[in-house]
Protein backbone atom coordinates (compact mmCIF):
# COMPACT_ATOMS: atom_id res chain seq x y z
CA UNK A 1 0.00 0.00 0.00
CA UNK A 2 1.38 3.97 -0.51
CA UNK A 3 0.24 6.23 1.38
CA UNK A 4 -0.61 8.74 -1.80
CA UNK A 5 -1.13 12.16 0.45
CA UNK A 6 1.89 11.91 1.30
CA UNK A 7 3.12 12.22 -2.44
CA UNK A 8 0.94 14.79 -3.56
CA UNK A 9 0.46 18.73 -3.33
CA UNK A 10 -2.68 20.22 -3.20
CA UNK A 11 -2.77 23.14 -6.23
CA UNK A 12 -5.07 25.20 -4.48
CA UNK A 13 -5.06 25.31 -0.68
CA UNK A 14 -7.16 28.90 -0.32
CA UNK A 15 -10.53 28.30 0.50
CA UNK A 16 -13.42 29.66 -1.45
CA UNK A 17 -14.52 33.16 -0.56
CA UNK A 18 -17.80 34.80 -0.34
CA UNK A 19 -17.61 39.13 -0.48
CA UNK A 20 -20.35 40.82 1.59
CA UNK A 21 -20.18 44.94 1.30
CA UNK A 22 -22.10 46.43 4.25
CA UNK A 23 -23.29 49.41 2.83
CA UNK A 24 -23.93 51.57 6.39
CA UNK A 25 -26.31 54.92 6.14
CA UNK A 26 -24.95 57.35 9.02
CA UNK A 27 -26.26 60.81 8.15
CA UNK A 28 -27.39 62.93 11.05
CA UNK A 29 -30.95 61.05 11.35
CA UNK A 30 -29.64 57.81 12.32
CA UNK A 31 -28.77 59.13 15.51
CA UNK A 32 -32.53 59.57 16.45
CA UNK A 33 -34.16 56.88 18.54
CA UNK A 34 -30.67 54.97 19.01
CA UNK A 35 -30.39 54.14 15.96
CA UNK A 36 -26.64 54.30 15.28
CA UNK A 37 -25.65 52.76 18.82
CA UNK A 38 -28.06 49.68 17.55
CA UNK A 39 -26.46 49.88 14.52
CA UNK A 40 -22.98 49.29 16.04
CA UNK A 41 -23.66 46.92 18.30
CA UNK A 42 -25.58 45.00 15.31
CA UNK A 43 -22.19 44.69 13.50
CA UNK A 44 -19.97 43.74 16.57
CA UNK A 45 -22.39 40.52 17.03
CA UNK A 46 -22.84 40.21 13.08
CA UNK A 47 -18.31 39.42 14.02
CA UNK A 48 -18.94 37.27 16.79
CA UNK A 49 -21.71 34.69 14.73
CA UNK A 50 -19.51 34.62 12.02
CA UNK A 51 -16.23 33.78 13.87
CA UNK A 52 -18.28 31.03 15.64
CA UNK A 53 -18.54 29.03 12.44
CA UNK A 54 -15.53 26.79 11.36
CA UNK A 55 -16.69 27.54 7.83
CA UNK A 56 -18.07 31.14 7.43
CA UNK A 57 -15.13 32.29 9.37
CA UNK A 58 -12.71 31.28 6.62
CA UNK A 59 -14.76 32.10 3.81
CA UNK A 60 -16.52 35.39 4.32
CA UNK A 61 -14.59 38.79 3.98
CA UNK A 62 -16.53 42.37 5.03
CA UNK A 63 -16.10 45.46 3.46
CA UNK A 64 -18.03 48.87 5.25
CA UNK A 65 -18.88 51.62 3.29
CA UNK A 66 -20.92 54.73 4.82
CA UNK A 67 -22.55 57.63 3.80
CA UNK A 68 -23.60 60.63 5.68
CA UNK A 69 -21.01 63.63 5.38
CA UNK A 70 -19.24 61.40 2.60
CA UNK A 71 -18.95 58.25 1.19
CA UNK A 72 -16.26 56.38 2.69
CA UNK A 73 -14.73 53.09 2.98
CA UNK A 74 -13.75 52.90 6.20
CA UNK A 75 -13.27 49.10 6.10
CA UNK A 76 -11.77 47.71 3.15
CA UNK A 77 -12.04 43.97 2.41
CA UNK A 78 -10.63 41.18 5.34
CA UNK A 79 -11.20 38.36 6.57
CA UNK A 80 -13.91 38.23 9.66
CA UNK A 81 -11.11 37.76 11.92
CA UNK A 82 -9.18 41.06 10.58
CA UNK A 83 -12.74 42.77 11.31
CA UNK A 84 -12.67 45.08 13.80
CA UNK A 85 -16.50 46.29 14.40
CA UNK A 86 -15.99 50.40 13.91
CA UNK A 87 -18.34 52.88 16.47
CA UNK A 88 -19.98 54.53 13.84
CA UNK A 89 -20.99 58.59 14.20
CA UNK A 90 -23.81 60.36 12.66
CA UNK A 91 -23.90 63.96 10.25
CA UNK A 92 -24.48 65.05 6.79
CA UNK A 93 -27.26 63.68 4.41
CA UNK A 94 -28.24 60.56 2.60
CA UNK A 95 -25.37 60.64 -0.80
CA UNK A 96 -26.49 56.67 -1.17
CA UNK A 97 -26.52 56.50 -5.29
CA UNK A 98 -22.42 57.47 -5.16
CA UNK A 99 -22.34 54.82 -1.73
CA UNK A 100 -23.91 52.42 -4.05
CA UNK A 101 -21.57 53.17 -6.89
CA UNK A 102 -18.81 52.65 -4.77
CA UNK A 103 -20.15 49.10 -3.58
CA UNK A 104 -20.03 48.03 -7.49
CA UNK A 105 -16.37 49.31 -7.65
CA UNK A 106 -15.26 47.65 -4.49
CA UNK A 107 -16.81 44.14 -5.39
CA UNK A 108 -15.48 44.39 -8.70
CA UNK A 109 -11.71 45.03 -7.75
CA UNK A 110 -12.23 41.81 -4.81
CA UNK A 111 -13.35 39.56 -7.55
CA UNK A 112 -10.69 40.89 -9.70
CA UNK A 113 -7.91 40.02 -7.07
CA UNK A 114 -9.87 36.69 -6.52
CA UNK A 115 -9.61 36.01 -10.31
CA UNK A 116 -5.73 36.59 -10.30
CA UNK A 117 -5.01 34.68 -7.25
CA UNK A 118 -7.38 31.73 -8.36
CA UNK A 119 -9.32 32.32 -5.40
CA UNK A 120 -13.23 30.54 -6.08
CA UNK A 121 -15.95 32.65 -4.94
CA UNK A 122 -19.31 32.61 -3.68
CA UNK A 123 -21.92 35.44 -5.25
CA UNK A 124 -20.64 38.70 -3.34
CA UNK A 125 -23.39 40.49 -1.24
CA UNK A 126 -24.07 44.24 -1.35
CA UNK A 127 -26.60 44.98 2.22
CA UNK A 128 -27.65 48.47 2.73
CA UNK A 129 -29.07 49.67 5.45
CA UNK A 130 -30.90 53.07 5.03
CA UNK A 131 -33.59 55.30 7.24
CA UNK A 132 -33.43 57.97 4.36
CA UNK A 133 -34.09 58.61 1.09
CA UNK A 134 -30.96 59.55 -1.96
CA UNK A 135 -29.94 63.29 -1.44
CA UNK A 136 -27.83 62.95 -4.37
CA UNK A 137 -30.06 61.82 -7.19
CA UNK A 138 -33.77 61.38 -7.22
CA UNK A 139 -36.45 59.38 -9.72
CA UNK A 140 -35.98 60.24 -13.22
CA UNK A 141 -31.97 62.24 -13.21
CA UNK A 142 -28.80 61.16 -14.55
CA UNK A 143 -27.11 59.48 -11.78
CA UNK A 144 -30.42 57.58 -10.76
CA UNK A 145 -30.74 56.07 -14.24
CA UNK A 146 -27.22 55.14 -13.57
CA UNK A 147 -27.37 53.34 -10.11
CA UNK A 148 -31.06 52.04 -10.94
CA UNK A 149 -29.89 50.33 -13.97
CA UNK A 150 -26.52 49.13 -12.70
CA UNK A 151 -28.44 47.16 -9.83
CA UNK A 152 -30.82 45.58 -12.08
CA UNK A 153 -28.19 44.45 -14.10
CA UNK A 154 -25.93 43.43 -11.77
CA UNK A 155 -28.09 41.61 -10.13
CA UNK A 156 -30.25 39.94 -13.88
CA UNK A 157 -26.23 38.47 -14.33
CA UNK A 158 -25.83 37.61 -11.05
CA UNK A 159 -22.81 40.03 -10.48
CA UNK A 160 -23.81 40.27 -6.76
CA UNK A 161 -27.25 40.63 -4.48
CA UNK A 162 -28.49 43.39 -3.81
CA UNK A 163 -30.40 43.71 -0.16
CA UNK A 164 -32.01 47.11 1.16
CA UNK A 165 -33.62 47.23 4.45
CA UNK A 166 -35.52 50.42 5.37
CA UNK A 167 -35.39 52.06 8.82
CA UNK A 168 -37.79 54.32 9.87
CA UNK A 169 -38.44 57.31 7.97
CA UNK A 170 -37.00 56.03 5.08
CA UNK A 171 -38.33 56.63 2.17
CA UNK A 172 -39.88 53.04 1.16
CA UNK A 173 -41.10 54.20 -2.22
CA UNK A 174 -37.69 54.98 -3.77
CA UNK A 175 -36.17 51.99 -1.92
CA UNK A 176 -38.82 49.86 -3.84
CA UNK A 177 -38.44 51.40 -7.72
CA UNK A 178 -34.47 50.88 -6.86
CA UNK A 179 -34.74 47.38 -5.61
CA UNK A 180 -35.95 44.14 -8.00
CA UNK A 181 -39.45 43.19 -8.06
CA UNK A 182 -38.16 39.35 -6.26
CA UNK A 183 -35.80 40.89 -3.77
CA UNK A 184 -37.57 43.94 -2.82
CA UNK A 185 -36.91 46.03 0.46
CA UNK A 186 -37.44 44.92 3.60
CA UNK A 187 -38.78 47.54 6.09
CA UNK A 188 -37.00 46.71 9.64
CA UNK A 189 -38.64 46.89 13.12
CA UNK A 190 -37.10 50.04 15.35
CA UNK A 191 -35.35 47.71 18.05
CA UNK A 192 -34.40 44.81 15.97
CA UNK A 193 -31.47 45.35 14.54
CA UNK A 194 -29.47 42.64 16.18
CA UNK A 195 -32.00 40.16 14.98
CA UNK A 196 -30.77 41.96 11.44
CA UNK A 197 -27.66 41.00 11.81
CA UNK A 198 -27.95 37.69 13.41
CA UNK A 199 -29.85 36.77 10.35
CA UNK A 200 -27.23 38.46 7.81
CA UNK A 201 -24.65 36.34 9.69
CA UNK A 202 -27.00 32.85 9.69
CA UNK A 203 -27.44 33.58 6.02
CA UNK A 204 -23.89 33.98 5.43
CA UNK A 205 -23.08 30.60 7.28
CA UNK A 206 -25.59 29.38 5.02
CA UNK A 207 -24.36 30.70 1.82
CA UNK A 208 -20.63 29.77 2.42
CA UNK A 209 -21.05 26.26 3.51
CA UNK A 210 -23.13 25.72 0.02
CA UNK A 211 -21.64 23.33 -2.57
CA UNK A 212 -21.68 23.32 -6.47
CA UNK A 213 -25.58 23.11 -7.19
CA UNK A 214 -26.95 23.73 -4.14
CA UNK A 215 -29.86 25.99 -3.73
CA UNK A 216 -29.44 28.38 -0.53
CA UNK A 217 -32.85 28.85 1.78
CA UNK A 218 -31.99 31.91 3.60
CA UNK A 219 -33.53 32.17 7.38
CA UNK A 220 -36.99 33.32 7.59
CA UNK A 221 -36.94 36.74 8.15
CA UNK A 222 -37.89 37.48 11.89
CA UNK A 223 -36.71 41.45 12.14
CA UNK A 224 -39.41 42.79 9.75
CA UNK A 225 -42.41 44.99 10.25
CA UNK A 226 -43.76 42.94 7.24
CA UNK A 227 -42.84 39.95 5.83
CA UNK A 228 -42.12 39.99 1.87
CA UNK B 1 -13.84 16.78 -34.41
CA UNK B 2 -14.28 12.90 -35.09
CA UNK B 3 -11.77 10.77 -34.59
CA UNK B 4 -11.95 8.13 -36.76
CA UNK B 5 -10.63 4.71 -35.54
CA UNK B 6 -11.41 2.38 -38.70
CA UNK B 7 -7.92 3.22 -39.96
CA UNK B 8 -6.03 1.87 -36.72
CA UNK B 9 -4.88 -1.43 -36.56
CA UNK B 10 -6.54 -3.79 -33.70
CA UNK B 11 -3.40 -5.00 -31.80
CA UNK B 12 -5.33 -5.62 -28.70
CA UNK B 13 -5.57 -9.50 -27.74
CA UNK B 14 -7.61 -10.10 -24.78
CA UNK B 15 -11.24 -9.69 -24.89
CA UNK B 16 -13.84 -8.46 -21.89
CA UNK B 17 -14.27 -12.76 -22.02
CA UNK B 18 -10.81 -13.67 -21.57
CA UNK B 19 -10.53 -10.96 -18.95
CA UNK B 20 -13.09 -12.31 -16.99
CA UNK B 21 -12.06 -16.22 -16.92
CA UNK B 22 -9.20 -14.92 -15.35
CA UNK B 23 -10.83 -12.90 -12.40
CA UNK B 24 -13.17 -15.94 -12.04
CA UNK B 25 -9.64 -17.79 -11.64
CA UNK B 26 -8.83 -15.29 -9.40
CA UNK B 27 -6.28 -13.89 -11.31
CA UNK B 28 -5.76 -10.59 -11.17
CA UNK B 29 -6.11 -8.19 -14.02
CA UNK B 30 -2.77 -8.79 -16.10
CA UNK B 31 -1.10 -5.26 -15.88
CA UNK B 32 1.61 -5.71 -18.76
CA UNK B 33 -1.88 -5.35 -20.59
CA UNK B 34 -3.48 -1.50 -21.34
CA UNK B 35 -5.58 0.40 -20.21
CA UNK B 36 -5.17 -0.43 -16.71
CA UNK B 37 -8.05 1.61 -15.28
CA UNK B 38 -8.37 1.76 -11.28
CA UNK B 39 -10.19 4.56 -8.51
CA UNK B 40 -13.92 5.15 -6.85
CA UNK B 41 -15.90 7.47 -5.78
CA UNK B 42 -15.70 8.80 -1.56
CA UNK B 43 -18.30 10.76 0.56
CA UNK B 44 -17.21 13.84 1.49
CA UNK B 45 -16.82 14.81 5.36
CA UNK B 46 -20.11 17.71 4.83
CA UNK B 47 -22.42 14.41 3.48
CA UNK B 48 -21.16 12.28 6.05
CA UNK B 49 -21.46 14.69 9.28
CA UNK B 50 -25.35 15.38 7.77
CA UNK B 51 -26.06 11.52 7.44
CA UNK B 52 -26.62 12.28 3.57
CA UNK B 53 -25.41 9.72 1.22
CA UNK B 54 -22.44 10.16 -1.30
CA UNK B 55 -24.15 11.88 -4.28
CA UNK B 56 -21.04 11.33 -6.58
CA UNK B 57 -20.66 7.63 -8.55
CA UNK B 58 -18.37 6.48 -11.09
CA UNK B 59 -18.62 2.98 -13.08
CA UNK B 60 -15.11 2.25 -15.46
CA UNK B 61 -15.07 -1.16 -17.58
CA UNK B 62 -12.92 -2.68 -20.12
CA UNK B 63 -14.35 -4.05 -23.29
CA UNK B 64 -13.45 -6.16 -26.24
CA UNK B 65 -10.25 -4.67 -28.26
CA UNK B 66 -8.28 -3.38 -24.90
CA UNK B 67 -11.26 -0.74 -24.92
CA UNK B 68 -11.46 1.44 -22.02
CA UNK B 69 -14.71 3.76 -20.75
CA UNK B 70 -14.67 5.45 -17.69
CA UNK B 71 -18.12 7.51 -16.49
CA UNK B 72 -17.55 9.83 -13.54
CA UNK B 73 -20.98 11.64 -12.21
CA UNK B 74 -21.29 14.32 -9.35
CA UNK B 75 -25.05 14.72 -8.14
CA UNK B 76 -25.64 18.48 -6.99
CA UNK B 77 -26.12 19.49 -3.60
CA UNK B 78 -28.89 19.65 -1.88
CA UNK B 79 -31.13 17.94 -4.65
CA UNK B 80 -33.06 14.72 -2.93
CA UNK B 81 -32.59 12.26 -5.49
CA UNK B 82 -29.07 13.07 -6.91
CA UNK B 83 -26.98 9.99 -5.97
CA UNK B 84 -30.01 7.98 -7.74
CA UNK B 85 -29.42 10.68 -10.75
CA UNK B 86 -25.61 10.19 -10.21
CA UNK B 87 -25.93 6.35 -10.47
CA UNK B 88 -28.53 6.30 -12.89
CA UNK B 89 -26.21 8.33 -15.02
CA UNK B 90 -22.96 6.41 -14.92
CA UNK B 91 -24.83 3.11 -15.38
CA UNK B 92 -26.85 4.18 -18.54
CA UNK B 93 -23.70 5.34 -19.85
CA UNK B 94 -21.40 2.51 -19.63
CA UNK B 95 -24.26 0.07 -21.20
CA UNK B 96 -24.89 2.38 -24.25
CA UNK B 97 -21.28 2.45 -25.12
CA UNK B 98 -21.30 -1.76 -24.74
CA UNK B 99 -24.05 -1.90 -26.52
CA UNK B 100 -22.56 0.23 -29.23
CA UNK B 101 -19.63 -1.66 -29.82
CA UNK B 102 -21.53 -5.25 -29.07
CA UNK B 103 -23.76 -4.46 -32.14
CA UNK B 104 -21.50 -2.14 -34.09
CA UNK B 105 -17.91 -3.75 -33.11
CA UNK B 106 -14.55 -1.50 -33.69
CA UNK B 107 -14.75 -1.44 -37.41
CA UNK B 108 -16.12 1.97 -38.16
CA UNK B 109 -16.71 3.42 -34.53
CA UNK B 110 -15.88 6.93 -34.09
CA UNK B 111 -15.59 7.56 -30.24
CA UNK B 112 -16.84 11.29 -30.68
CA UNK B 113 -20.31 10.22 -31.73
CA UNK B 114 -20.09 7.12 -29.04
CA UNK B 115 -19.36 9.47 -26.16
CA UNK B 116 -22.43 12.04 -27.19
CA UNK B 117 -24.74 8.86 -27.94
CA UNK B 118 -23.62 8.01 -24.26
CA UNK B 119 -24.27 10.92 -22.98
CA UNK B 120 -27.83 11.57 -24.92
CA UNK B 121 -29.01 8.35 -23.28
CA UNK B 122 -27.78 9.06 -19.98
CA UNK B 123 -30.09 12.16 -19.85
CA UNK B 124 -32.74 9.63 -21.31
CA UNK B 125 -32.98 7.29 -18.66
CA UNK B 126 -32.53 10.27 -16.34
CA UNK B 127 -36.39 11.18 -17.71
CA UNK B 128 -37.70 7.99 -17.57
CA UNK B 129 -36.28 7.62 -13.98
CA UNK B 130 -37.54 10.67 -13.16
CA UNK B 131 -41.27 9.39 -14.45
CA UNK B 132 -40.61 6.21 -12.38
CA UNK B 133 -40.07 7.89 -8.85
CA UNK B 134 -42.75 10.68 -9.65
CA UNK B 135 -40.57 13.20 -9.15
CA UNK B 136 -39.03 16.49 -11.05
CA UNK B 137 -36.06 15.75 -13.48
CA UNK B 138 -34.42 18.47 -11.43
CA UNK B 139 -34.31 16.25 -8.52
CA UNK B 140 -32.00 13.78 -10.33
CA UNK B 141 -29.47 16.68 -10.96
CA UNK B 142 -26.04 15.83 -11.82
CA UNK B 143 -23.14 15.89 -13.83
CA UNK B 144 -21.37 13.81 -16.20
CA UNK B 145 -17.93 12.82 -17.54
CA UNK B 146 -18.06 10.01 -20.19
CA UNK B 147 -14.66 9.04 -21.78
CA UNK B 148 -13.77 6.36 -23.94
CA UNK B 149 -10.30 5.05 -24.55
CA UNK B 150 -8.51 3.17 -27.44
CA UNK B 151 -5.25 1.93 -27.59
CA UNK B 152 -3.80 6.07 -27.15
CA UNK B 153 -6.54 8.07 -27.82
CA UNK B 154 -9.23 8.76 -25.82
CA UNK B 155 -12.74 10.97 -26.35
CA UNK B 156 -14.73 12.94 -23.32
CA UNK B 157 -18.49 13.80 -23.42
CA UNK B 158 -18.66 16.07 -20.61
CA UNK B 159 -21.50 18.55 -19.17
CA UNK B 160 -20.43 20.55 -16.06
CA UNK B 161 -18.01 20.71 -13.66
CA UNK B 162 -15.16 17.80 -12.91
CA UNK B 163 -12.04 17.82 -15.43
CA UNK B 164 -10.14 15.17 -17.32
CA UNK B 165 -6.33 15.71 -17.56
CA UNK B 166 -3.86 13.65 -19.21
CA UNK B 167 0.27 13.14 -19.15
CA UNK B 168 0.75 13.14 -23.19
CA UNK B 169 4.44 13.25 -24.14
CA UNK B 170 5.46 14.09 -20.43
CA UNK B 171 3.55 17.19 -20.33
CA UNK B 172 0.09 17.69 -18.69
CA UNK B 173 -2.52 18.65 -20.56
CA UNK B 174 -6.66 19.43 -19.71
CA UNK B 175 -8.19 17.47 -22.16
CA UNK B 176 -11.54 17.97 -20.91
CA UNK B 177 -12.75 21.48 -18.64
CA UNK B 178 -14.92 22.07 -15.78
CA UNK B 179 -18.28 24.10 -17.77
CA UNK B 180 -17.37 27.49 -17.16
CA UNK B 181 -19.39 29.48 -13.91
CA UNK B 182 -18.18 32.27 -12.22
CA UNK B 183 -19.35 31.38 -8.95
CA UNK B 184 -18.33 28.03 -6.82
CA UNK B 185 -21.66 27.04 -6.37
CA UNK B 186 -22.98 27.00 -9.90
CA UNK B 187 -23.19 24.34 -12.25
CA UNK B 188 -25.13 23.33 -15.66
CA UNK B 189 -26.09 19.73 -15.09
CA UNK B 190 -27.18 16.69 -17.18
CA UNK B 191 -31.25 17.75 -16.06
CA UNK B 192 -31.05 21.55 -16.78
CA UNK B 193 -33.69 22.31 -20.01
CA UNK B 194 -30.88 23.65 -22.35
CA UNK B 195 -28.19 20.57 -21.28
CA UNK B 196 -27.92 19.50 -25.22
CA UNK B 197 -25.96 23.14 -25.93
CA UNK B 198 -23.63 22.83 -22.45
CA UNK B 199 -22.45 19.38 -24.22
CA UNK B 200 -18.74 19.84 -24.80
CA UNK B 201 -16.61 16.78 -26.51
CA UNK B 202 -13.14 16.52 -27.14
CA UNK B 203 -10.26 13.95 -27.28
CA UNK B 204 -6.77 14.32 -27.60
CA UNK B 205 -3.72 11.03 -28.64
CA UNK B 206 -0.87 9.58 -27.67
CA UNK B 207 -2.05 9.85 -24.16
CA UNK B 208 0.37 7.76 -21.20
CA UNK B 209 -1.94 8.22 -18.31
CA UNK B 210 -5.13 10.25 -17.72
CA UNK B 211 -7.23 11.21 -14.82
CA UNK B 212 -11.03 11.62 -14.33
CA UNK B 213 -12.39 13.20 -11.56
CA UNK B 214 -15.39 15.06 -10.15
CA UNK B 215 -15.60 18.51 -8.71
CA UNK B 216 -14.41 17.38 -5.11
CA UNK B 217 -10.82 17.44 -6.51
CA UNK B 218 -10.99 20.10 -8.19
CA UNK B 219 -8.77 22.29 -6.10
CA UNK B 220 -6.12 19.57 -5.36
CA UNK B 221 -5.54 18.88 -8.90
CA UNK B 222 -6.45 22.21 -11.09
CA UNK B 223 -5.02 25.96 -10.39
CA UNK B 224 -7.71 28.94 -12.01
CA UNK B 225 -5.07 32.28 -12.49
CA UNK B 226 -6.57 34.79 -14.31
CA UNK B 227 -9.36 33.04 -15.66
CA UNK B 228 -6.94 30.03 -17.37
CA UNK B 229 -7.29 26.89 -15.83
CA UNK B 230 -3.73 24.96 -15.42
CA UNK B 231 -3.44 21.39 -14.38
CA UNK B 232 -0.73 21.41 -11.07
CA UNK B 233 2.23 18.58 -11.76
CA UNK B 234 2.63 18.66 -7.78
CA UNK B 235 -0.95 16.65 -7.75
CA UNK B 236 -0.31 14.52 -10.78
CA UNK B 237 2.92 14.09 -11.45
CA UNK B 238 3.42 11.55 -8.26
CA UNK B 239 -0.22 10.19 -8.95
CA UNK B 240 0.71 9.30 -12.68
CA UNK B 241 4.05 7.99 -11.70
CA UNK B 242 2.62 5.54 -8.88
CA UNK B 243 -0.30 4.34 -11.47
CA UNK B 244 2.27 3.19 -14.19
CA UNK B 245 4.20 0.97 -11.51
CA UNK B 246 0.99 -0.66 -9.59
CA UNK B 247 1.87 -4.44 -8.79
CA UNK B 248 -1.96 -4.74 -7.63
CA UNK B 249 -5.43 -3.27 -9.25
CA UNK B 250 -6.91 -3.80 -6.04
CA UNK B 251 -4.51 -2.19 -3.86
CA UNK B 252 -4.23 0.77 -6.57
CA UNK B 253 -7.78 1.40 -5.74
CA UNK B 254 -7.43 1.48 -2.06
CA UNK B 255 -4.87 3.55 -2.19
CA UNK B 256 -6.92 6.29 -3.91
CA UNK B 257 -9.74 5.88 -1.45
CA UNK B 258 -7.43 6.51 1.06
CA UNK B 259 -6.14 9.63 -0.77
CA UNK B 260 -9.41 10.50 -1.22
CA UNK B 261 -10.84 10.23 2.50
CA UNK B 262 -7.42 11.62 3.59
CA UNK B 263 -7.08 15.11 6.01
CA UNK B 264 -5.35 16.60 3.31
CA UNK B 265 -8.14 16.30 0.61
CA UNK B 266 -11.05 16.59 3.09
CA UNK B 267 -9.42 20.18 4.56
CA UNK B 268 -9.41 21.14 0.78
CA UNK B 269 -12.75 19.99 -0.38
CA UNK B 270 -15.36 19.14 2.18
CA UNK B 271 -17.34 17.45 -1.08
CA UNK B 272 -17.69 14.23 -2.35
CA UNK B 273 -15.23 13.20 -4.34
CA UNK B 274 -14.28 10.86 -7.40
CA UNK B 275 -10.80 10.16 -8.94
CA UNK B 276 -10.22 7.36 -11.83
CA UNK B 277 -6.79 6.87 -13.29
CA UNK B 278 -6.14 4.96 -16.26
CA UNK B 279 -2.99 4.34 -17.48
CA UNK B 280 -2.86 3.85 -21.83
CA UNK B 281 0.99 2.85 -22.15
CA UNK B 282 3.12 1.36 -19.78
Amino acid sequence: MTDLAKIIDIANPEESKVAVVLLLDNSGSMSENDKINQLNKGLKTFKEDIIENDLARKRVEVAIITFGDEVKIIHDFSSIEQFEPPYLKTDGLTPMGDAILKAFELIEERKEKYRKSGINYYRPWIFMITDGEPTDMEPGDKQWETIKKLVHIGEEEKKFLFFSVAVNPANMEILNELSLPDRPPVKLKITKFKELFKWLSDSLISVSSSKVGEQVALPSIGWAEISI
Amino acid sequence: MINPINTVKICHAFCKGFWKHLMTKGIEHPLHLVPIIFGSSVIGPSHEKKNIKCQDACCYELLNHGIGVIVVSDGLGSVKNSDIGATEAVNAAVNKIKEIFNTKGIEGAHLDNIVENAVFYARQILEQKADELQCNLQDLACTIIVVVIYQDTVSVGHIGDGAVVAKIKDKLKIISYPGESEYVNEVVPLTSKDWDKHLRISGSSEIECLAVFTDGCQKAGLKKMENIWKPYNGFFDPLFLYAKEIKNIKEAKQDIINLLISEKMSKNSEDDKTFVIAVLKN
